[in-house]
């Protein structure tokens, strides 16, 4: 028993199928998810006596407001506070910014005759619109409504919904709104957001008792609304990078104590979603709650924080601040705590702190801190990338370091593409000003939080790919994002890169031509400095980028990449030879004219080069770097 | 502040980053949307000291960058001056074909400077590298404006280019640090501004606006 409001159970009213319900009890037709006008004694059904309760029947109603049930007496609470801070939750994690009164009062939306038929009980993926999901709601007679009853007055908790009820499993195929074209955004992301935003408006959000209003920073107000559209907060989109050039393998245990440190941030409330290097952060003013407060377990392992930060009144915050012309927010760059001077040494690694360690390998003396000396051990001692400094660099066959990143630049853009195109398809007569409405309607936190979710879903599935059919050394977590590879066959980058788009065409089938998603595979001997891979993979071109270090380069859309693969131009010889020439008349002339006149001379006696060049408009350069990528592999 | 500027040209030119794993030795990065690299201001007044011969403390104050230049790679492999065995191979990148700017605050030191001459800059000066020709320009207007730092200086010297450090408690400055001589044989290392740092000062240090 929690003796509290459970905010992330407020919805659970959108598990009922209320049609089939109303065939056994008819109050339900008509009904609400916050049982709005249904009397549980009548009805001879458990009536919880619950903060969480009150969440339920009054996140929606402007009843219980300022008079809690009777039932409900027990507590010792203040009933606005409580309600106040849930709607203003509810409505930030929701998908839309429909005002928050029409919420309160009853549950409508933008009513378009005939668009009921597009209602669904699934949340419609709008990324993977094919996906098969579970058909039906699980509470849909009376006696499923009674055990709900029931186990709301157990009083649980989230872990205990999620991990133990029977209704856990549900929440990722329902959608947080039915109503067309809301129903994008799934239950289970919405109820998570809400509880995160709860938790930092509880130790933001006080009450002024006599006034019978809730206060902020000094300032009053007596209605969730009124605060939506005064109160200001901040949403931050940050960063991680970190000073180390990483030489020696085990300094990559930076990654590792990344992925460990992003894992533990994950439980901080003020964290909506992440990946490996990126996270976003709801947070009060900065007298509220310091930036580098919640900041703080990444500055002391010594990470520095690129932060772009938004601070508006609550209404208008959301993801999409940070596309709109016109900078509405602040760039900073958090480091950790620096000294003004450092007497020799300096730390080799990172050059931020003193190198007071001295460590020593193979005859080769290092000066480090203790901080990049901790990377180090801590990946000795994880055992990790042993074969990377171990045997794959004995054995001199090259290593593909592959990256697969989110970039949550440009996510709002292409979800807002993807939007668009769902509603066009359902219904093509809808005309452009109100699909413009309703785009500007939607809210991007639920949808991306979604999106995070599936990414990470992405990543499981191709580790889970790579590790059955080759060696690899990862980062650690559950969906690392940063892997390595020996290359131990000729075009072994092209099968990773393969496997990438199969599992991205399982998941983001609608995105494939505007990926937000990408891969980077960057291969060269064991040896070669990390970081110079690094600085490739940390700001990757297009969706595919596949490099071999100093020697060639292709970067691609997937679609681009799919059709340039069914070419099979790595078992075209003829091609090479051609190609080099081409390229060196370039190099010699800096002329691509030139270049085009001698490419195409007898052009068409080679067919596949032809139709690659002509008639698919790749590149001189693309179609040579595929080549020469296919050709790397094994040993040398 | 009155000030000379100069372009530098270069063959070959090692201004890199300090040696890691004791093998491998960067050159210093691209500066992101532009292309330029950072000419340092430890860097710049060391030179400059050198070819005056002046003290290590002699105030020199020099900062730029460069415009142009293509990566190149060798691997060398030091002997031990007693023994004359082979160490290990350390791989290092330098610059070819180098082109930049350089500028220089007046002061008695560097008002005897030529309007060409040349001077060795960077490492590896034993193996050729190194040797730059520098050729005065009319002096830019030193007109202030807020842009993204193409250069490295220490926070300690850069009043004396106009660029003043807000105090706010959170910035979008990037640092680093940079060697600074404190003898003839030894120094420390200080607190500096690194290239794409947002700041307001003289315009001939500064690039557009970052890129969001």
């Amino acid at each position: 028993m929690t003796n509290e409001l459970v905010p992330e159970l407020h919805d659970i009213g959108k598990l009922i199928d209320k049609k089939e319900l109303s065939k056994e009890i008819p109050a339900f037709r008509a009904a609400s998810h916050w049982f709005k006008d249904i009397d549980l004694g009548s009805e001879n059904m458990p009536h919880p006596e619950t903060l969480t309760w009150l969440g339920v029947i009054g996140h929606h109603s402007l009843k219980y407001l300022h008079s809690p049930p009777k039932t409900l007496q027990k507590y010792s609470f203040d009933s606005i506070t409580l309600l106040a801070r849930l709607q203003i939750a509810d409505h930030f994690a929701s998908s839309t910014s429909r005002v928050l009164e029409e919420q309160i009062e009853e549950e409508k939306g933008i009513q378009i005759s005939g668009w009921n038929a597009f209602d669904t009980d699934t949340v419609q993926t709008i990324w993977n619109t094919s996906m098969i999901k579970l058909s039906g709601l699980p509470i849909n007679n009376r006696k499923e409504v009674y055990q709900l009853l029931k186990y709301l007055q157990t009083d649980p908790d989230y872990v205990d919904l999620i991990t133990k009820s029977k209704y856990g499993n549900f929440l990722t195929e329902i959608p947080e709104e039915k109503g067309f074209p809301r129903n994008v955004t799934s239950l289970k992301t919405h109820l998570e957001l809400t509880g995160k935003v709860y938790r930092i408006l509880e130790q933001s959000i006080g009450i002024n008792p006599s006034a019978k209003s809730i206060t902020y920073r000094g300032d009053e107000k007596k209605s969730a609304k009124e605060a939506e559209n005064k109160w200001a907060f901040r949403l931050a989109r940050c960063t991680v990078t970190f000073p180390q050039h990483p030489s020696r393998a085990h300094d990559l245990g930076i990654f590792l104590r990344l992925s460990q440190l992003m894992e533990e941030m994950e439980k901080d409330d003020h964290v909506l979603m992440h990946t490996l290097d990126r996270l976003w952060l709801f947070l009060p003013v900065e007298e509220g709650t310091p930036l580098d407060t919640v900041l703080k377990p990444l500055l002391d392992d010594g990470f520095i924080i690129e932060a772009d930060v938004a601070e508006k009144e609550l209404k208008g915050l959301d993801p999409g601040i940070f596309d709109k012309p016109g900078k509405e927010f602040k760039q900073y760059v958090l480091y950790p705590e620096l000294p003004d001077k450092i007497k020799p040494p300096i730390c080799e690694l990172c050059q931020m702190r003193p190198g007071s360690m001295q460590v020593e390998k193979g005859g080769v003396y290092e000066q480090l801190c203790p901080v990049c000396a901790g990377f180090r051990s801590f990946s000795e001692e994880q055992h990790r990338f042993n074969r990377l400094g171990g045997e794959w660099e004995k054995s001199g066959i090259p290593v593909a370091w592959v990256k697969i990143s989110l970039d949550y630049a440009v996510l709002p853009d292409i979800l807002r593409g993807l939007f668009e195109k769902y509603i066009r398809e359902k219904d093509k007569t809808i005309p452009g000003e109100e699909i413009d409405s309703l785009v500007r309607e939607l809210r991007y936190t639920a949808l991306m939080a979604d999106f995070t979710r599936d990414y990470q879903t992405l990543l499981s599935s191709f580790y889970r790919t790579i590790c059955k059919n080759w060696q690899v050394e990862d980062i650690g977590g559950d969906h690392p994002e940063l892997l390595i590879i020996p290359v131990k066959e000729k075009g072994q980058a092209f099968l990773i890169a393969d496997a990438f788009v199969e599992v991205f065409h399982q998941i983001f089938p609608e995105c494939e031509s505007a990926s937000p998603v990408s891969i980077s595979i960057s291969i060269s001997n064991a040896k070669y400095p990390f970081f110079e891979h690094w600085r490739n993979m940390e700001e990757p071109v297009n969706a595919i980028n596949i490099q071999v270090l100093n020697r060639a380069k292709i970067q691609l859309s997937i679609p681009g990449y799919i059709e340039l693969r069914n070419l099979k131009l790595e078992k075209s010889f003829r091609s090479s030879s051609k190609l080099h020439h081409a390229i060196a008349i370039k190099e010699r002339t800096g002329s691509e004219l030139l270049q085009k006149i001698d490419f195409l001379e007898d052009l068409h006696s080679i067919p596949e080069l032809l139709k690659s060049h002509i008639e698919k408009g790749y590149s001189i350069d693309t179609i040579l770097g595929y080549q020469k990528i296919a050709d790397i592999g094994g040993q040398s | 502040m009155s000030l000379l500027e100069y372009e530098i040209s270069a063959d070959i030119l090692l201004i890199g980053e300090r040696i890691k794993k004791g093998t491998f030795r960067p050159v210093l990065p691209e500066i992101a949307g532009n292309g330029y690299r950072p000419l340092p201001y430890s860097t710049a007044t060391g030179a400059l000291r050198e070819y005056l011969s002046l003290r290590f403390d002699a105030p020199v104050h020099a900062a730029g960058y460069l415009t142009g230049g293509q990566v190149e790679t060798l691997v060398i492999s030091p002997r031990d001056n007693v023994t004359g065995v082979s160490k290990l191979p350390i791989t290092i990148q330098y610059l070819t074909g180098v082109k930049g700017k350089l500028f220089i605050l007046i002061n008695e030191h560097t008002v005897k400077l030529e309007t060409e001459f040349d001077m060795v800059m960077g490492g590896m000066r034993y193996k050729g590298m190194g040797l730059c020709r520098l050729k005065r320009i009319p002096a830019p207007p030193v007109n202030k404006k807020e842009g993204i730092l193409l250069t490295r200086i220490p926070v300690e010297a850069l009043t004396y280019f106009g660029i003043e450090l807000s105090t706010d408690k959170y910035t979008d400055y990037n640092r680093g640090y940079l060697f600074k001589p404190t003898s003839e044989t030894g120094g420390v290392y200080v607190k500096s501004l690194f290239e794409g740092s947002e700041v307001e000062g003289p315009g001939f240090l500064l690039g557009g606006e970052k890129c969001v």
